[in-house]
């Protein structure tokens, strides 16, 4: 369910940064009001590493012949807490995008948001609590996980399709989307659920006070602050949002409105014939303003300016290809010599 | 099993890259980072057909990875990783966005192809991005930086920790799931019944060492505290680094190449 | 001189898993704790260094008692060297896990690194200092451990299972390094022959409780620490 950064436009991946950043602010304001907050920090670090060995783990899903993996917001929540269960889900996923390209640095905040602050923050409080509420036995434990995991992963990946689709990138209509990743990502939550019930009652039974303490400890007037965040995000997210689209709007999109502010005009009057040049360029080719081909539905470019595009764009690559390599070579040369 | 070794060869190997002494491994992390988001944003900003115009942005990965003497064979193989899901939006592209961009010799090239590749592009750039910036600076430069914006100690402190101890759980994961194997029928995957077990297990070991690890922090004195990272100073080369990847970037994303090229091909 | 008098150290399901212990280390002296699995070698090194609150007696230094408020000044004294590395080295390198133990007391930056340098230094391993500890050897390991624990400057070192995890040749160069350090030790092992060849002193633990004390010929005791279960 991670996200790429060329899924996304800059505002969708802003907006989320935004909301996901003030989770976590929250989040950390939360822990430092708690007595034990320092003992906390080693165990969320460990705990976050556990997450990362246990996604690694594949079970065998019986009957089907596939794998899968545990996810885990619920899991740590249960264990943890759901505001420490969200620090360790965001360090956890900065790991996974800066060494192993899974997600990516724009795309942060909205795998933080699908991954970790829909389950930890709201599934996990009013959910998971609600059905452990009235006491920790096998049978709550396990209807809370199942459920919790099947609603957190339905809504992250409904997260998924609304924030890919704003983005722009796909074609793909709402409803094929919707029919592909909500049924996936149930039969997927079905088994993680079976799966985080198993490992909660399993801790359960040999370390009760691990459960026992963190449903304590988080029970105090959890009820009052859930609502002051979930105001909190929608503001955040409705002024980040409007305000970016209202560039996207007026222009398709933030950056190049903000290099408009910055430059005076939105195609950079720069002094120099280059740039001169460049205009003029543009101008005579101004059936496709920023598109490399022309708009759907309008007439096909000539023939050969789609091979002077493909050639040219072929050269630039190994031009750039060409340009490493020769570094390389002088580098070593120099190794060499020295 | 074979993906946890990986994991861990993976942040082995990456971080033997960030330990390097080149030009590019010697700039201020803030450099660094800061290009690095500039870079992706203005990737991500160009629309799905812009394949042509992104073709001068190879540069900055093939440079840098010049530059810091990174191989870039191993950092490709990373970049299938952040595969599956855009193959999937892009390949949704090829079905849902038949009308013909242009053809050649015959063969018809419709907007969706044209999506999908420059989708797929697209996230080689971003990756790289990631992988370069990563594969230049040590953890603890980065982790330093976000001490002197001062990001809370309690998350960096955080970060620290689970990036340390990936590595050490990796390894008992991969130990507890050999001596699985060795005994259990499918040398696949561990059985989804006693996949709860498997998990209890590994949990309680892990907070047994959150629990030691704490003592052995409480010994040296452990208070949490915002303690100030080094100040390290922006030099002038580090300017001159993030000045010219901001006006490399700002640059092709006025100027596109495809409308050179066209405009070329008109003469 | 660092007194233990009379200390018992409970858990919650576990009374007395240390009882009744009375010793003393002098400023210098190499002592070895040994005893069984379980006998509760570690439960009192845990206490001493002031982890573990003892349910009853005290232990001093220099005839200065721990207590709640001078906890934080007795812990500077005494340092701990914990079984497995991976639980003491908790930074992704060497040099900041080091570093952790004077920056929390209060050392200024230029001071912390000359403390970091020193003591890598004096341990052999400057060349560790931006190493992660993720690949080094159990040898490097041990030895970035007790860096960690020098940087403090201590007057007492405690040492739990240093040799585990170390092939015999490590354990030889560490044998060395032990001997050569200044600071009192107390050395808890069941690795007897380590034990003779740094240790002029012997404290027997068995079931929580001291029962022998000596020079090192308890350690050829044959029938003692048959007895011992070592």
């Amino acid at each position: 369910m991670h996200m790429a950064d060329a899924l996304i436009s800059p505002a969708v991946g802003s907006a989320l940064y935004a909301v996901s950043a003030a989770a976590v602010a929250y989040s950390t304001a939360k822990i430092k009001k708690d007595a034990l907050c320092e003992k906390k920090v080693p165990i969320m670090g460990v705990a976050g590493a556990f997450v990362f060995a246990g996604q690694m783990i594949n079970f065998t899903i019986p009957a089907t012949g596939s794998s899968g993996h545990i996810g885990g917001g619920i899991l740590l929540a249960g264990l943890i807490g759901g505001p420490a269960a969200l620090l360790v889900i965001s360090a956890v996923l900065i790991i996974q995008c800066l060494f192993f390209a899974d997600g990516g640095l724009l795309a942060l905040g909205c795998n933080i948001f699908n991954m970790g602050v829909i389950p930890c923050l709201f599934i996990y409080p009013l959910l998971f609590k609600r059905i452990t509420g009235k006491g920790l036995n096998y049978k709550s434990i396990t209807a809370a996980s199942i459920i919790s995991v099947v609603a957190g992963l339905q809504i992250g990946a409904f997260g998924v399709v609304l924030e890919t689709l704003a983005s722009g990138v796909t074609e793909l209509p709402f409803e094929a989307f919707i029919a592909l990743m909500q049924p996936i990502h149930f039969a997927i939550g079905i088994a993680e659920g079976i799966v985080t019930a198993a490992a909660l009652c399993f801790v359960q039974n040999a370390r009760p006070e691990i459960l026992e303490s963190t449903s304590n400890s988080t029970r105090i007037g959890s009820s009052v602050p859930i609502k002051k965040i979930l105001g909190v995000m929608v503001i955040v997210t409705v002024f980040t949002g409007g305000v970016l689209a209202l560039f996207a709007s007026s222009n398709p999109d933030g950056l190049e409105w903000s290099m408009e502010r910055a430059a005076g005009t939105a195609e950079l009057e720069a002094e120099g014939t280059a740039f001169n040049t460049a205009a003029a360029i543009q101008e005579t080719t101004a059936f496709m303003p920023d598109y490399s081909f022309a708009n759907a539905g309008e007439d096909p470019p000539l023939i050969g300016t789609t091979v002077a595009g493909i050639v040219g764009g072929v050269l630039t690559l190994v031009l750039a290809g060409g340009t490493g390599f020769i570094i390389s070579r002088i580098k070593s040369g120099k190794g060499r010599t020295a | 099993m074979p993906n946890i070794q990986n994991s861990v060869q993976n942040i082995y190997t990456l971080e033997n890259l960030a330990a390097g002494g080149t030009v590019i491994h010697r700039l201020h992390p803030a450099a660094k980072m800061l290009s690095a988001l500039f870079f992706i944003v203005t990737v991500v900003s160009f629309d799905r057909y812009a394949v042509l115009s992104l073709t001068p942005f190879v540069f900055y990965p093939a440079v840098l990875m010049a530059l810091s003497e990174t191989p870039h064979l191993m950092m490709f193989k990373r970049f299938f990783a952040a595969l599956p899901f855009c193959l999937f939006a892009g390949i949704a592209n090829v079905i849902f966005e038949r009308s013909a961009a242009f053809s050649l010799g015959g063969l018809t090239v419709s907007f969706g192809t044209i999506s999908l590749i420059t989708l797929l592009f697209r996230t080689y750039l971003c990756v790289m991005a990631v992988l370069i910036l990563i594969a230049t600076t040590p953890v603890m430069e980065i982790t330093g930086q976000l001490r002197r914006v001062r990001v809370p100690a309690i998350f960096v402190t955080l970060f620290e920790m689970t990036y340390r101890y990936t590595g050490v759980l990796l390894e008992e994961a991969a130990f507890m799931h050999t001596a699985y194997s060795l005994r259990g029928r499918s040398q696949k995957g561990i059985e989804m019944r006693h996949m709860g077990s498997f998990v209890g297990q590994l949990i309680i070991r892990s907070f047994d060492r959150a629990e030691r690890v704490y003592a052995a922090m409480k010994c040296r004195g452990y208070a949490l505290r915002e303690f100030h990272a080094r100040e390290r100073k922006f030099t002038a080369r580090d300017m001159v680094f993030a000045a010219m990847v901001f006006s490399f970037c700002v640059f092709f994303r006025m100027v596109s190449i495809d409308a050179v090229i066209n405009a070329l091909a008109r003469f | 001189m660092l007194e233990v008098c009379g200390l018992s150290v409970s858990y919650p399901e576990f009374a007395n898993a240390v009882d009744g212990v009375f010793f003393a280390l002098r400023e210098g002296e190499k002592v070895a704790l040994i005893g069984a699995n379980g006998a509760g070698k570690t439960t009192l090194l845990l206490a001493l260094a002031g982890v573990l609150t003892p349910s009853e007696g005290n232990i001093s230094i220099d005839g200065v008692k721990f207590n709640k408020k001078n906890i934080h000044d007795a812990r500077k004294k005494i340092g701990l060297v914990f079984q497995n590395p991976d639980d003491q080295l908790f930074m992704p390198n060497i040099y900041e896990d080091a570093a952790f133990g004077p920056r929390n007391f209060g050392c200024s930056e230029e001071e912390t690194r000359e403390r970091v340098e020193n003591a890598l230094c004096q341990l052999g391993i400057p060349q560790l200092a931006r190493r992660s500890p993720l690949k080094l050897s159990g040898g490097e390991k041990r030895l970035a451990a007790i860096s960690t624990v020098l940087t403090m400057r201590p007057s007492y070192m405690l040492f739990d299972e240093p040799t585990a995890f170390l092939d015999p040749r490590a354990k030889r160069a560490l044998a060395e390094i032990l001997s050569g350090l200044p600071q009192g030790k107390l050395i808890a092992t069941h690795d007897l022959a380590f034990a003779e060849k740094i240790c002029s002193r012997v404290l027997l633990l068995q079931n929580g409780r001291l029962t022998a004390e000596g020079g090192i010929d308890i350690l050829r005791n044959a029938a003692l620490l048959e007895s011992a279960g070592l």
